[in-house]
């Protein structure tokens, strides 16, 4: 197994201040994208519940990644398309980091990150790119995560005109007309799709029973909801 | 009485054991020169072999006159043997039944002698095996309550004791060997050899009173000390009739030692000119076996082939040579007076004891009277016995051999495991030291020996980590004294034996699992004898960790945990729901669990749920919490390994003690992960299999949901929350699916999952539309939404699901709408402390649903 490790220089932009308790976890999603386009990986950095502190000054150094089965390691950039966020998720408090990795990464290379922490070395779980069966899902999901209206326009147009029975042309171009602001096709390829789930998932089994965990389209029903209220702002009226 | 000077002078001689025992004997039983000598002293204090060699050469010409004896016998009895015996039971369960406490006579317990022992020829020590039933949990207080009671009928006449004034009993160890030659009806000899380890203490000493009160002599009754006997057989014979003409080979071993009752006596004379001597010459004995544990099978295989099917049997050491169930050395007698339980304890004059002893001679038994030859007990003879059927065999020869001496017994004290320890893997800080010393008494020396047995081999070192293949000893001896060789495995255990003689040991013991659990018992060798340490409860082992119940379960932490008895339960009550348990066994939950990396145990009373965060997101570690808090099950975040990937099993380590609830199923994880999922947020999703065979994924708990798919986009919410719930059993609040209605949308209503309390998290949130009561749709009142937030207990719909039918004026548009919304819940599936389930395999359909 060869390893290359890859320097990024990361700096948060942070707005908690001094300090980091101990316990902290390094967590490491990986996004694995499609080439020609890019992966993305998600660094977490969280504490414990309760007097979670950061300290920018090691925010500063250096973070190492480290990719494994990487033949091309030389050409692998990391880019942070975005600011740092802070998060408090019922207590777990944190910092994240997402990084665009151009070009994508392989398909079953491993990936982990580390650094330093007051001298103390923390290291994050190893994540495995993996992709998904349907090579469109990873694309779209770095598109979304980056904004990227244009290549999930591309990737909605396509999966509509190969697979118009299913719903993700219509939710991935949906989604990327939203971005664009061109609400009223936007609401209309939702619905589309919103129609052809409930053709392709009714809440009853063979027998007419109700299927006991059957849920409703609820990622459709929030874009809706986000374009009719977006729709409502930009128009200045009411419904 | 007191040791003399010079025999106190001798106890710190080294190898000095066998002599003090000669020593304690010969002061023991002296009294006016009838004892046995001091020279005795010096023979004893030779190599044990040579004097069992010399005690079965010397008894050579006893068997040669024995068989000719028997040889002349014509005239064959059979039933006879077995009368005095139950006649001396029968009056033993009469005495038991009236105990009378007293404890002048200091009584020792058990002590454990050489046994499977093949040759009598052999020493004691080299010939020493453990007992095989002295592993068995036998509690020997029953055989100390039974001497105790004897002690009821000593007086107070000073030389009625069983004992010196140092604390020191006398026992008579030995061994003894019966060989039955069965010789078959036509042809051919099977032959099965018992050879009893032989334990007798000396329970009382009764004074025979002359006239003017002289005293006579005095007899020393014995009782079984639980001893304890080993047997194998072999041969063939052949069948004079009957397809059991056909050859019937015999193979197959037996032990035992649990039931034997052996009662003896001795009488030592005290005057030349006793006026006994006619009957009861000086160290005439008896040593007579009642019976050999007749309940204890002898696990034979006995063959018969080219009959029409050849088959296999086990069967009872007594199966078919009922003649002689056990040794009876010297001529068969009744009890001399004193020694009838009946007996009041008090010394007892010639004239009566003469009235009523007698010998009864039986054709099947020793034909003559015993006397101790140098102290001991030694003998052989032979006798033959007819057989009454003649298809099976037509003779049987039994032949027996003794050789007992006296000893005096050391009691090592065995402490139990402190209460509150309890094994922890490897941890040097919880290693258990135990000391042992050989006597009270200073100076005195033995090699020690301690056993680990019936020691737990659980795989790997807690229910879900370790090497699930590593099925080692969980119990195991600290290696680094020189005074002992390194330990050696056995099946169920390890052996530590000392390399030279100590006063004292200290051995040290290390858990290697968190379950782990075995029985250690020490034994010191004095004088050639194996005694066993004895623990506080009188046994002759001590559980690790104490459990005095032995489920294998710590008192202490059954105690604290407030549960008992049955290490299989699985009965966690907290928090309430569709059944009891988890899916872990009382044992498996104290056994505990690797949780994220750090060992710890869990509550057998409250209910435990293992999740695995599989896309190491802090959202879902932060929706398990919450589900943890507002389900009030107790749930554990895992690592990838600390479940069973294939399965998701929890408890893949589960070996001993495994939960009955589930059909020893255990507990599968659950696991979360955050993949796409298209259009929906969440889904709770069964095994593949399942869910293949179905299409769709029931729910019934984590055995039956074991995956909970989070969309990326929807890990903010409640979603994690409301599938965690379907992964416990828990259903939307109602199953009216109104799919088409109102156009495109899925809208609320009554009894649909839109119902009941609004903060429920097992409730859909935000339609589109509602149908109300007059069946049209209506525009839904998002505005009164509320968080998901709890798991509710009650159905009664609150806000806008609450309340009698009724119009009311929405503010969003300004116009009336029909309330409520959608009512209360409908499906009992829904209530928290109805439906949850870790537990089942079972899918139902809960009402209302
Ligand atoms: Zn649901």
């Amino acid at each position: 197994m060869t390893r290359t490790l890859i320097k990024a220089a990361w700096f948060w932009c942070l707005l908690l201040t001094s300090g980091f308790s101990l316990a902290e976890q390094l967590r490491l999603t990986v996004y694995p994208g499609q080439a020609p386009g890019s992966s993305l990986v998600m660094l977490s950095l969280s504490a414990g519940e309760s007097d979670t502190v950061i300290d920018p000054i090691w925010f500063d150094t250096t973070r190492l990644f480290e990719i494994s089965n990487s033949s091309d390691s030389e050409l692998i950039k990391f880019v942070t398309p975005k600011a740092p966020w802070t998060f408090d998720f019922g207590g777990i408090k944190g910092v994240r980091q997402l990084f665009a990795v151009k070009p994508a990464l392989t398909t079953g290379v491993e990936i982990v990150a580390e650094l330093t922490v007051r001298e103390q070395r923390i290291v994050s779980n190893r994540a495995k790119v993996a992709r998904l069966q349907d090579d469109f899902r990873d694309s779209a999901r770095v598109a979304i995560l980056l904004d990227d209206a244009q290549t999930l326009l591309t990737i909605g147009g396509r999966l509509i005109q190969t697979q118009p029975d299913q719903t993700h042309g219509y939710r991935y171009r949906g989604f990327a007309l939203e971005m664009l602001g061109r609400y009223p096709e936007a609401e209309e390829d939702i619905l589309k799709a919103r129609t052809i789930f409930f053709e392709n998932n009714p809440p009853a089994d063979a027998d007419g029973r109700m299927i006991p965990n059957w849920e409703p389209p609820e990622i459709l029903d929030r874009a809706l909801r986000r374009i009719r209220l977006a729709e409502q702002g930009s128009s200045g009226g009411t419904d | 009485m007191t040791i003399p000077s010079t025999a106190n002078a001798l106890l710190a001689i080294p190898r000095a054991l066998v002599t003090l025992c000669a020593l304690a004997w010969a002061n023991h039983a002296s009294t006016d020169g009838l004892g046995v000598p001091l020279q005795t002293v010096e023979s004893l204090d030779q190599s044990i072999q040579e004097t069992l060699q010399g005690a079965l050469e010397s008894t050579e010409s006893d068997y040669q006159e024995a068989s000719k004896t028997s040889d002349s016998q014509r005239d064959w009895n059979y039933a006879e043997p077995r009368v005095a015996s139950e006649g001396v039971e029968a009056e033993e369960d009469q005495e038991e039944s009236n105990v009378v406490s007293s404890a002048i006579i200091k009584l020792k317990p058990d002590i454990i002698l050489p046994e499977r022992s093949e040759s009598l020829q052999s020493t004691p020590e080299s010939g020493a095996v453990l007992p095989a039933n002295s592993g068995d949990p036998e509690d020997i207080s029953d055989s100390m309550k039974e001497s105790a009671s004897e002690t009821s009928k000593v007086t107070d006449r000073g030389s009625n004791r069983g004992s010196n004034e140092e604390g020191q009993s006398v026992v008579w160890v030995g061994q003894a060997r019966i060989t039955h030659h069965n010789y078959g009806g036509a042809e051919g000899l099977h032959t099965v050899q018992v050879n009893h380890t032989i334990y007798l203490a000396e329970v009382h000493r009764f004074d025979i009173i002359g006239e003017d009160e002289r005293l006579v002599g005095q007899l020393v009754s014995l009782r079984d000390k639980k001893g304890g006997w080993t047997s194998f057989q072999d041969g063939w014979t052949r069948s004079a009739c009957g397809c059991a003409r056909d050859i019937t080979e015999f193979t197959g071993s037996a032990y035992g030692g649990s039931d034997q009752k052996i009662v003896g006596w001795i009488y030592h004379s005290m005057v030349e000119d006793d006026p006994l001597g006619d009957i009861l010459p000086n160290g005439a004995y008896s040593v007579k076996w009642d019976d050999i544990s007749t309940d204890s099978s002898f696990t034979s295989t006995r063959t018969i082939i080219k009959c029409s099917e050849s088959f296999t049997k086990s069967q009872s050491i007594l199966e078919g040579q009922q003649a002689v169930a056990g040794p009876t050395w010297s001529l068969q007698s009744s009890m001399p007076i004193p020694m009838l339980p009946s007996h009041d304890g008090q010394p007892i004059s010639v004239g009566r004891l003469r009235e009523a002893f007698q010998y009864y001679k039986s054709d099947y038994h020793d034909q003559q009277t015993r006397q101790l030859i140098d102290g001991k007990m030694r003998g052989v003879y032979t006798q033959k016995i007819p057989i009454a059927t003649s298809c099976d065999s037509k003779l049987r020869e039994e032949t027996q051999e003794w050789f007992v001496q006296p000893a005096i017994e050391v009691e090592p004290k065995l402490a139990e495991t402190p209460y509150r320890w309890r094994p922890k893997r490897g941890d040097e800080n919880n290693t258990l030291e135990f000391t042992v010393t050989v006597s009270d008494l200073p100076g005195v020396e033995g090699k020690f020996r301690f056993t680990l047995f019936d020691v737990t081999r659980e795989k790997g070192w807690a229910v879900n980590a370790g090497d699930r293949e590593d099925d080692a000893l969980d119990l195991r001896f600290v290696e680094d004294d020189e005074n002992f060789l390194a330990p050696k495995e056995s099946d169920d255990g390890w052996v530590l034996e000392a390399n030279r003689t100590l006063e004292e040991a200290t051995i040290r013991i290390e858990a290697d699992d968190y379950g782990a659990w075995g029985r250690l018992r020490c034994e010191v060798n004095t004088g050639g004898w194996w005694f066993p340490c004895v623990s506080m409860a009188g046994k002759r082992y001590i559980t690790i960790p104490y459990d005095e119940d032995q489920n294998k379960i710590a008192d202490f932490w059954e105690e604290q945990k407030g549960i008992s008895g049955d290490a299989t339960a699985d009965a966690d009550k907290t928090p309430e729901g569709r059944e009891s348990g988890d899916g872990f066994s009382n044992y498996e939950e104290y056994r505990g669990f690797q949780i994220q990396g750090l060992w710890r145990d869990t509550e057998p009373t409250e209910k435990d749920l293992f999740v695995h965060n599989a896309s190491n997101r802090e959202e879902i570690t932060s929706s398990v919490r919450e589900f943890e808090t507002k389900s009030s099950l107790t749930v554990h975040e895992i690592n990838e390994d600390e479940l069973d990937r294939a399965s998701r099993i929890v408890n893949f380590n589960r070996g001993i003690n495994q939960a009955v609830s589930r059909d020893q199923k255990g507990q599968a994880g659950v696991i979360v992960v955050v993949q796409e999922l298209d259009d929906i947020c969440g889904k709770a999703a069964s095994d593949p299999s399942i869910e293949e065979s179905l299409s769709w994924s029931p729910i019934g708990g984590p055995n039956v949901t074991q995956l909970v798919l989070v969309d990326p986009s929807c890990l903010y919410g409640t979603t994690t929350v409301h599938e965690l719930g379907h992964a416990v059993n828990l259903w939307h609040p109602g199953g009216r699916y109104l799919v088409g209605d109102c156009e495109d949308s899925l809208p609320a209503g009554m009894d649909t999952p839109y119902s009941g309390p609004l903060n429920n998290y097992m409730r859909y949130r935000n339609a589109e539309k509602y149908i109300g009561p007059d069946n049209k749709c209506y525009k839904y009142p998002k505005h009164l939404e509320e968080r998901r937030s709890a798991f509710v207990t009650d159905p009664t719909g609150t806000g806008m699901n609450a309340g009698p039918e009724r119009w009311e004026y929405n503010t969003l548009d300004g116009k009336n709408y029909p309330y409520p919304v959608s009512g209360d819940a409908t499906c009992s599936g829904t209530l928290i402390d109805k439906s949850p389930s870790l537990n089942q395999d079972a899918k139902t359909y809960p009402t209302g649903c």
